[in-house]
């Protein structure tokens, strides 16, 4: 050993520290109980946290059988404990650290006088406690298909996707993210249908996170994705349970996190965004035409406003003849260029959106109808812009709440900003310009390593089956093979394309 | 000597379709017509018909250059290895020169029908700018991203442009086609070679066709490209052909962008302000694989990475666009352009094609007698 050898002497590991340290810390808390009782001639202690723990188990199972059965068995360990104690898995542990944490989840710890250095944990937590109980999937409302939602409550969230998919092939594998938090991760799959790369890229990525507290799935989406300076959202996150279970069975991986009534989806592709659980309750014919009119609303949405400054600004000459008369009529008041008044209004739009998303529901009402009847007449009548920007824009915000997920939903409201400017700058021309910079920059998003622009860009024809058009059931019993899903069907395709002759 | 190409950089074999189609369709579309009926007048259809066969050789004879040097790379390694590391340096910076000449040209002649037709007071170099920045964005995406604008570069004009060709057979007189074969072989032979520069645009696949997934199975697809931009330009003659009349064609500059005027639809006019705006995508793909495949060159020859040289060529396309403001100077920059081109594709890749089989069948006989 060298002289200065103390300068590599690496830290050791902090010795463990006894259990009694442990309870000496959790006595700080008030809501942290101790209770010491002799019975049987057996001194117990029992350590838990009164806010943690449901206290009707507490009572009938813990108490309940500690008191009456022990004084028949005078020779009890902790480990026999699980033989008197109507509890499930009940652990006997000596590292203080995994004490420490499952106290902290809700568990019971038991000790005996004669076994100090160990503790029984029995859990008792009260896990629905503060939580809601159901969900009704209020903010991806469908009227057609069932309404339950996922709820903060991870268990029950397994609980609603095993219930539907019954094959031991559903694969849930969990970890514990967050230093603080702790929180319950979930990764769920479908063993033989997602892509096992996949599922390794996520895991990996999912024990990389170093974060303190979990509030939400969407936080884990963050920071998960695969580029963060984007404003498009690369996972799909929904409280839908048949949208997650379709999900899981064309091959993607959902990460459930417990806390939040949100499962993130990935790897997803673009055109996952537009499409709604609904369209698979209509008739296709149906179904495809609401999602045909979803992609026209926000193409409408990005370029309305845009092609208004472009066109007004500078292609004067293409406005037909009809049509000038009733554009001069309306804008002869107003004093300022088109970009202007176009941004004057989005911000209205915006500022009204905010609000009414920040305050409660009855008044968010009472802001909508004077904010959009009120200041939109009131702004014409002052000359600040003209009409029928009023209902370009207007028509331009409602489309962009066509979009399924919210998430895209702002995002389109987000890039048409650019779109305008651009629009302002060169016209036409800078309208285009700021179509390719879109096109090159979802050409290079990834979604867990899967090309976001998939399958149109790289090109797979068969994919096409359900994007555009939502095509019958005897047509899509193949997966999406983009996700190169390990089986190829989801049922058999030839069963469902029986076809029967006239009168047969 | 130089690493292969990992494989998640590739792209299908299919996709050389879009790569090679947008890169062909540029900025030729819009007034090839002139010259050609200039030239063979109604029977203008037969030199683009020839035209598009003969590049159909020439990019056989590009796939058999490609796929049967050893190397197995692009233009650059095989130079290197057959005429060593100084003549094929040379041989490899004439390369150099002519993508970015390439980029160049087009960048010129789109922003001069700008000048013309949308924004005749606008600095010309805001729009350079724009179009370097954003090729910038696409380059540094790497090739398949390039190869995805391709994509949108071919299918977005094809839905939204190319329909609106066909607006003018409303005024159409069948009769300026005849009478048929009017014209003699030489004639048509001269008029199929200006056609030629028209299908320029495979010569990029020197420098790409290392990045394709099974390389030689790709060329049905630049077969399939060709003869798709092959369609374009019959349709667009024969149309072209049936709407104007021969005087009357050698007096319009763009007759491609006159048809997109013909149009009529009740809530909007000027359709060709649409068209030149949608054009934006069409040109744009030519201009970033003209420049990452110079890039590329500068890689290979040089050792310097894309990432640097990138930033430096596109400051130096910028520049150099400022000293290209008059009419005159971009056509002669179009000749340039052509010129060259017409001896790179249709002189030097088949010289060079029969240099390499020679050296090969050389190399094969010494081998076999030892």
């Amino acid at each position: 050993m060298g002289l200065f050898s103390f300068w590599k002497k690496k830290k050791k590991r902090p010795p463990q520290r006894p259990i009694s340290q442990l309870w000496e810390k959790l006595r700080q808390s008030s809501d942290f109980v101790e209770v010491s009782f002799v019975v049987g001639g057996k001194e117990l202690s029992i350590y838990y946290f009164d806010s943690l723990v449901d206290p009707q188990v507490l009572q009938e199972r813990i108490f309940c059988h500690l008191q009456n059965d022990i004084p028949q068995h005078p020779n009890v360990r902790l480990e026999d404990l699980q033989q008197i104690v109507p509890i499930q898995r009940i652990e006997v542990s000596e590292d203080t650290a995994l004490i420490e944490e499952k106290v902290l989840k809700g568990f019971v710890a038991v000790t005996f006088r004669e076994q100090p250095n160990k503790a029984a944990l029995m859990g008792a937590a009260a896990e629905n406690l503060g939580l809601r109980e159901n969900n009704d999937s209020e903010n991806e409302f469908s009227v057609v298909g069932p309404k339950v939602g996922f709820v903060e409550n991870v268990g029950v969230n397994l609980h609603l996707i095993r219930r539907q998919v019954v094959t031991p092939n559903l694969v849930f594998r969990e970890m514990s993210i967050g230093s603080v938090s702790k929180t319950k991760v979930v990764i769920a799959y479908i063993d033989g249908v997602a892509n096992p790369e996949v599922i390794q890229t996520v895991t990996q990525r999912l024990e990389s996170i170093h974060f303190d507290v979990v509030f939400d799935n969407a936080i884990l989406d963050q920071l998960l994705a695969d580029n963060s300076r984007t404003p498009f959202p690369l996972f799909i996150s929904t409280e839908r349970i048949d949208r997650a279970i379709y999900a899981l069975v064309s091959g993607q991986v959902a990460i459930f996190c417990d806390g939040s009534p949100y499962a993130v989806i990935g790897p997803a592709a673009l055109f996952d965004f537009f499409t709604s659980p609904e369209d698979y309750y209509l008739p296709w014919v149906l179904g495809t035409f609401f999602r045909l009119i979803r992609f026209f609303g926000v193409a409408f949405s990005v370029l309305a406003s845009p092609i208004y400054v472009a066109v007004l600004t500078y292609h004067y000459e293409m406005i037909p003849e009809d049509l000038l008369g009733p554009i001069i009529y309306s804008r002869s008041n107003v004093p300022f260029p088109p970009v202007l008044e176009v941004l004057f209004l989005e911000i209205t739009i915006e500022l009204l959106r905010e609000a009414g998303a920040r305050l409660p529901t009855k008044v968010a009402q009472t802001l909508g109808i004077v904010g959009g009847i009120v200041i939109g007449q009131a702004t014409v009548d002052a000359g600040l812009t003209s009409t029928i920007l009023l209902i370009v824009v207007a028509l331009a915000a409602l489309a962009s709440f066509t979009t399924p997920i919210f998430k895209m939903s702002n995002t389109i409201r987000l890039i048409r900003f650019p779109f305008i400017l651009f629009a302002a700058c060169w016209g036409g021309i800078g309208i285009i310009f700021a179509v390719c910079g879109l096109l090159i920059h979802l050409g290079r998003l990834q979604s867990f390593g899967y090309p976001y622009l998939l399958p149109f860009y790289p090109f797979r024809v068969r994919s096409f089956r359900d994007t555009f058009v939502r095509s019958p059931y005897s047509e899509t019993a193949e997966r999406p093979m983009f996700l190169r899903p390990r089986s190829r069907f989801r049922y058999d395709p030839n069963a469902a394309k029986q076809k029967r002759d006239i009168d047969e | 000597m130089k690493q292969a190409i990992q494989e998640r950089f590739l792209i299908s074999p299919f996709l050389v379709f879009f790569v090679i189609h947008a890169t062909q369709v540029g900025i030729g579309v819009l007034n090839f017509q002139r010259p050609l009926m200039k030239e063979v007048g109604q029977d203008a259809w037969m030199a683009v018909l020839m035209a598009g066969l003969s590049a159909h050789v020439l990019i056989w004879l590009m796939y058999r250059l490609l796929s049967h040097s050893p190397s197995g790379g692009d233009l650059v390694s095989l130079h290197e290895q057959y005429f060593g590391r100084w003549i094929g340096g040379v041989l490899s910076l004439g390369l150099l020169f002519y993508y970015a000449l390439a980029a160049f040209m087009v960048l010129q002649s789109y922003i001069e029908i700008i000048k013309v037709w949308v924004f005749p007071l606008m600095g010309a170099w805001q729009f350079s700018l724009m179009f370097l920045l954003m090729t910038y964005y696409v380059v540094s995406g790497g090739f398949r991203v390039v190869v995805g604008l391709c994509v949108w570069g071919v299918v977005t004009p094809l839905l939204t442009i190319f329909p609106m060709v066909f607006f003018p057979l409303e005024y159409a007189q069948y009769r300026n086609l005849l009478p048929v074969f009017d014209h003699s072989f030489g004639q048509l032979a001269k008029a199929s070679k200006e056609m030629v520069l028209q299908y320029l645009g495979f010569e990029m696949l020197l420098m790409y066709y290392p990045f394709l997934k099974q390389a030689p199975s790709s060329q049905k697809w630049a077969h399939a490209a060709n003869a798709f931009t092959m369609f374009i330009y019959f349709v667009l003659i024969l149309i072209s052909i049936v709407f104007y009349n021969k005087e009357q064609i050698q007096h319009i500059t763009w007759p491609t962008l006159t048809l997109a005027k013909i149009p009529e639809v009740p809530f909007i006019e000027r359709m060709e302000y649409i068209v030149i705006s949608i054009y934006v995508l069409v040109v744009f793909p030519i201009i970033a694989v003209s420049i990452w495949a110079a890039t590329r060159v500068i890689k290979q020859l040089f050792a310097v990475q894309q990432r640097r040289s990138l930033p430096v060529l596109l400051a130096c396309l910028f520049v150099g666009g400022m000293f290209f403001q008059e009419k005159t100077h971009i056509e002669q920059l179009t000749e340039w352009t052509a010129k060259a081109g017409f001896y790179l594709v249709a002189v030097y890749v088949p010289l060079l094609y029969l240099y390499v089989w020679t050296a090969e069948k050389v190399k094969k006989a010494l081998q076999q007698k030892p």
